[in-house]
């Protein structure tokens, strides 16, 4: 068995291995250090005889390199861990194309129907609170849809449920008598 | 010859994260890459560093390599990268010209280490190569024939088989066991 295996050493250093052996002894190579301790003997040999041996032999250098690569996989995880605190920031980020999803159908239902109303609005990103603070304040009567919306979204928090957009706050804004007067 | 290159399997599995299979290739082409190394360097322990440094650079790049050249052609171009940038370095002027990688297949390391060389890691080397070359001369023809065919003339498998007239799996065996019989001598050396 031990012969057969190292055959196959010999055959894959000549790169005369069939596909399935290959990959198979490829497995075991990886696994077992003598088997790569008997390929770096049958590689001395075939240097030697092709004149490629350094002045000292040192059949221990794939060791040292492969220390050297198990501590650079070490600095590497680093990053890795980064990405790991990144994954909340890439929920925000879900969170915000929600949020504008919402803002721009909503603002479309309402250009639909100008009489629909109370405006709902998501609190979140920039791009609305700019909007908010340069648009006219909405004259909308608290009917509809919307009222449902915000009332159920209000119900849903009191209630520590997710509502039925998690990442999105939907504040409703209730007509004040005078806003109404200035409506008419 | 193997369907697919080893060298391409074995950074493919490299790539898919498989560690170890980074030492084989490392194992295949350490002696060459220090040997190449010595060559700019001009000092063992230098050569080593340099070749480490060398295969460390190849291991963080080689999720980049696709293939379009061969793993040696790849690691040798790195292994001279890094020699000169050394050389620069420790302030010392890198050679004129490059050494491309069929040179330094075709390249006799003993006409240029014999000028640097002291005489006990010669001693080693040489060593190393009577005990080879006595080891070959005690084989049985057939296996000297078959071990001679491959490492010295670089015939493949079937070629061999058709001046041998025998057939292939006779080829992989008496070249198995030449190497084998080689490695028992040079086991004491070696371990």
């Amino acid at each position: 068995m031990k012969d057969k295996i190292h055959e196959q050493l010999s055959a894959l250093l000549d790169d005369e291995l069939a596909d399935a052996e290959q990959s198979l002894l490829v497995r075991q190579l990886v696994k077992e250090s003598g088997l790569r301790e008997q390929l770096s003997h049958y590689q001395v040999v075939s240097d030697a005889l092709h004149d490629k041996l350094p002045q000292q032999i040192d059949t221990r250098f794939h060791e040292r390199v492969h220390a050297a690569v198990q501590q650079e996989a070490a600095i590497n995880a680093a990053p890795s861990r980064y990405r790991a605190l990144l994954r909340p920031l890439a929920g925000l980020a879900a969170a915000a194309s929600v949020a504008v999803v919402a803002v721009v159908s909503l603002q479309t239902m309402h250009q639909q129907d100008p009489a629909a109303t109370p405006s709902v609005a998501t609190a979140p990103t920039v791009d609305s609170y700019i909007r908010a603070e340069n648009a006219p304040t909405p004259v909308v009567p608290a009917r509809g849809l919307d009222v449902y919306l915000v009332n159920h979204n209000e119900y849903a928090v009191n209630r520590g449920m997710q509502g039925m957009l998690p990442y999105v706050r939907i504040v409703g804004q209730d007509m004040r008598p005078e806003d109404s007067r200035e409506a008419e | 010859m193997g369907e697919r290159s080893i060298d391409q399997a074995l950074v493919e599995r490299v790539q898919q994260g498989e560690k170890r299979a980074f030492d084989i290739l490392v194992l295949k082409y350490q002696n060459k890459i220090i040997q190449l190394a010595y060559r700019y360097v001009h000092d063992h322990d230098e050569a080593m560093d340099v070749a480490q440094e060398a295969f460390i650079k190849a291991y963080r790049s080689l999720g980049k390599f696709r293939g379009d050249s061969a793993f040696f052609t790849w690691i040798y171009r790195i292994a001279i990268n890094t020699a000169k940038n050394h050389l620069v370095a420790s302030g010392r002027r890198p050679p004129r010209t490059d050494l491309d990688a069929q040179e330094a297949e075709q390249y006799d390391g003993a006409t240029g280490l014999r000028e640097y060389a002291t005489p006990e890691h010669v001693l080693l080397r040489d060593e190393l190569k009577e005990t080879i070359a006595s080891a070959i001369k005690e084989l049985p023809d057939d296996l000297r024939t078959a071990i001679t065919l491959r490492e010295l003339e670089g015939l493949s498998y079937e070629e061999i088989a058709q001046t041998m007239e025998c057939p292939i799996g006779t080829v992989r065996s008496r070249i198995f066991r030449a190497r084998d019989a080689i490695d028992t001598r040079l086991k004491t050396l070696l371990d």
